[in-house]
């Protein structure tokens, strides 16, 4: 690989380094007649920004600004699969050295928000007299979600990303679960959501003599308790704010009724909000649906209890059974 | 050294021309020794090793011209210490190594010392497509609980910046930490401090200090989940100098250097990307 050193070597070379890409798009940008400049900021999965720490060691990373209508649009065309409008977590919500017309001033980058980082999950099941679930599941990654598993993916084949998928949402369902990546997500296109769907088949419910037990909430079954911890020396970092949205539409096996279904909840805080619902969408078909939205980054030692209570009080919800009973027309026939 | 160590380190295969004879006539200097000797106060169980001395001496020769002299001494405390005890340093394919050594003194007392020509060189971080970035490292012998490592070094290197840094905190508790400047005469220095309140240099030569710090815990990784990272909680010392000539030049700009500005205003420039 050869050096690039000027914006025409990244063209000619059709290659560059993260910098040397946003650098590129700067002068792109400029050429467009679109006003342009950088911002230099660290690398939050290694550091953050002490602006008194007058020390260029802190900064990894450049990031474009372009003026559009009068506002800066931060944008990251260095990092691979990054969409529009979107900079890589690791660059986000933090301050760095901004070029100006004369030099460089202190700046930020725009801080993410749930909106950006979003997972959508969504199955339509069948359940049998032996508890066992059939059916469909699509996963849909969208944002920073999207982006992180095009650039997991674009470290593979084809067959290492469908494995990737399958392996994925294995980890999520029930053990020995069946799970067959059905058709092709577009791994190439950064600003479309990435969407995959299976087929899948696993154990599910529990048979209690006449009566099946199980945890609607299937994309929280093997989920384990965030913090167990009650004491905390260091602040909680989340890397970035994101936002789970879960659907499950179940149908009952045939001769069964719902007999009793979890409570609906809600619970809000400053940083979070959790919403779980659960109806019976028809005689024989039960649905749930489960929100979640983490809008903080950084959850200091003193709100620590505070928060470990939210994400208790979120775990125990989501562990809430459903109770399918014997029919009574069937019951009775018996 | 060490913390670096600990995060990149792939390890090179023992070099097979290391022989006993090798350690035939093992000569531990004096400053290993009295580190050695260093008796160790209480740490959290979970230790897997101390650093008894961890010093760097800067002698700046020109703008972004410095020689770097390291010495440091590292004590293996747990089985899962012994991952760090072997010596490995990083530099630029344009810097170059002028000497490396390094030895280790067993928990039973059996000496051993490591040669530049023990050390073997390549790319220092695997993951990268690309990096101008090398590594020379070794394998320390006898390394268990008890086993005191010791590693100096000096390489001539270059930074497109005046700025020279401190990291005097790492994952594992660190007995005594120094760092020593040297400028070219009429040159000045700035200091800057991430946290903590800064510490009182001591003038040790016409235009020498020296910083020292005894005694400071460490930083265990991934002791909570979720913590933040390593360099967002590590106390550490920035050094800015320049000639005197230029004074009233640097800091102009919410203190960053003359190069920084330079830097900033030449990355969207064709001509100087």
């Amino acid at each position: 690989l050869r050096e690039n050193k000027g914006s025409d070597d990244v063209l000619e070379h059709r290659s560059g380094s993260h910098d040397d890409l946003n650098r590129f798009f700067v002068s792109m940008a400029r050429a467009a007649g679109i006003p342009a400049s950088m911002i230099w900021v660290p690398d939050r999965s290694r550091d953050i920004f002490i602006k008194p720490f007058l020390s260029t060691r802190q900064l990894d990373a450049e990031i474009a600004i372009v003026q559009l209508d009068g506002k800066d649009v931060f944008l990251d065309p260095g990092s691979k699969f990054c969409p529009y409008g979107i900079v890589d977590w690791r660059y986000s919500g933090i301050s760095g050295l901004r070029q100006n017309a004369k030099a460089a001033e202190f700046g930020d980058t725009p801080f993410p928000t749930y909106k950006q980082s979003v997972v959508t999950r969504m199955a339509v099941l069948s359940l049998d007299q032996n508890g066992a679930a059939h059916g469909t599941i699509g996963l849909f990654f969208k944002g920073l979600e999207a982006m992180q598993k095009r650039r997991e993916g674009g470290k593979t084949d084809a067959e290492g990303r469908k494995k990737m998928l399958e392996d994925g949402l294995r980890e999520i369902l029930p053990g020995n679960s069946d799970v067959s990546l059905t058709g092709q997500p577009d791994w190439d296109n950064a600003e479309a959501p990435l969407v995959a769907q299976f087929k899948v088949s696993f154990p599910f419910a529990v048979v209690s003599g006449k009566r099946l037990l199980l945890q609607q909430h299937l994309f929280q079954v093997s989920e384990r308790k965030h913090f167990s911890a009650t004491q905390r020396i260091n602040p909680v970092y989340f890397h970035y704010p994101w936002q789970e949205a879960d659907e499950v539409h179940i149908t009952v096996p045939a001769g069964m009724e719902v007999e009793s279904m979890a409570p609906d909840d809600k619970v809000q805080v400053d940083y979070a909000i959790y919403q779980v619902k659960q109806n019976r969408e028809a005689p024989d078909k039960v649905f749930s649906r489960r929100d979640f939205i983490m809008s903080g980054m950084a959850i200091m030692p003193d709100q620590y209890a505070h928060m470990k209570g939210f994400f208790d009080k979120v775990k125990a919800d989501d562990d809430q059974p459903a109770l399918l009973k014997v029919g009574s027309n069937v019951a009775s026939t018996k | 050294m060490w913390r670096a160590l600990s995060k990149c380190l792939l390890l090179a295969t023992f070099c097979s021309g290391l022989t006993n004879s090798s350690y035939a006539r093992v000569n531990i200097p004096d400053w290993v020794r009295e580190a050695a000797a260093t008796k160790l106060g209480q740490f959290p169980p979970e230790t897997n090793a101390v650093i008894l001395l961890d010093q760097t001496d800067y002698t700046v020769t020109a703008p972004g011209e410095f020689v770097e002299h390291s010495r440091s001494v590292l004590k293996i405390l747990r089985p899962d210490g012994r991952r760090y005890g072997n010596p490995a340093v990083s530099f630029r394919k344009s810097e170059k190594v002028q000497s490396l050594h390094a030895w280790s003194i067993d928990s039973t007392g059996n000496e051993y010392e490591l040669k530049d020509k023990d050390f073997i060189e390549k790319g220092a971080w695997g993951y990268f497509l690309y990096s101008d970035f090398m590594q020379r490292s070794a394998q320390a012998p006898g390394l268990d609980p008890g086993t005191v490592v010791a590693f100096a070094f000096e390489i001539k290197r270059h930074e497109w910046i005046n700025e020279l840094g401190w990291l005097f905190q790492s994952e594992f508790p660190v007995v005594q930490s120094v760092l020593s400047v040297e400028l070219p005469a009429g040159w000045e220095y700035r200091d800057s401090w991430s946290v903590g309140s800064p510490v009182k240099p001591t003038q040790t030569g016409p235009n020498r200090w020296e910083w020292r710090l005894r005694n400071v815990p460490g930083i265990a990784e991934e002791r909570e989940p979720m913590m933040p990272p390593f360099f967002a909680l590590a106390e550490r010392m920035s050094v800015a100098y320049f000639a005197l000539r230029h004074q009233g030049a640097h800091f102009r700009l919410l203190g960053a250097s003359r190069q920084l500005v330079r830097r900033l205003g030449r990355l969207t420039n064709c001509e100087q990307l």
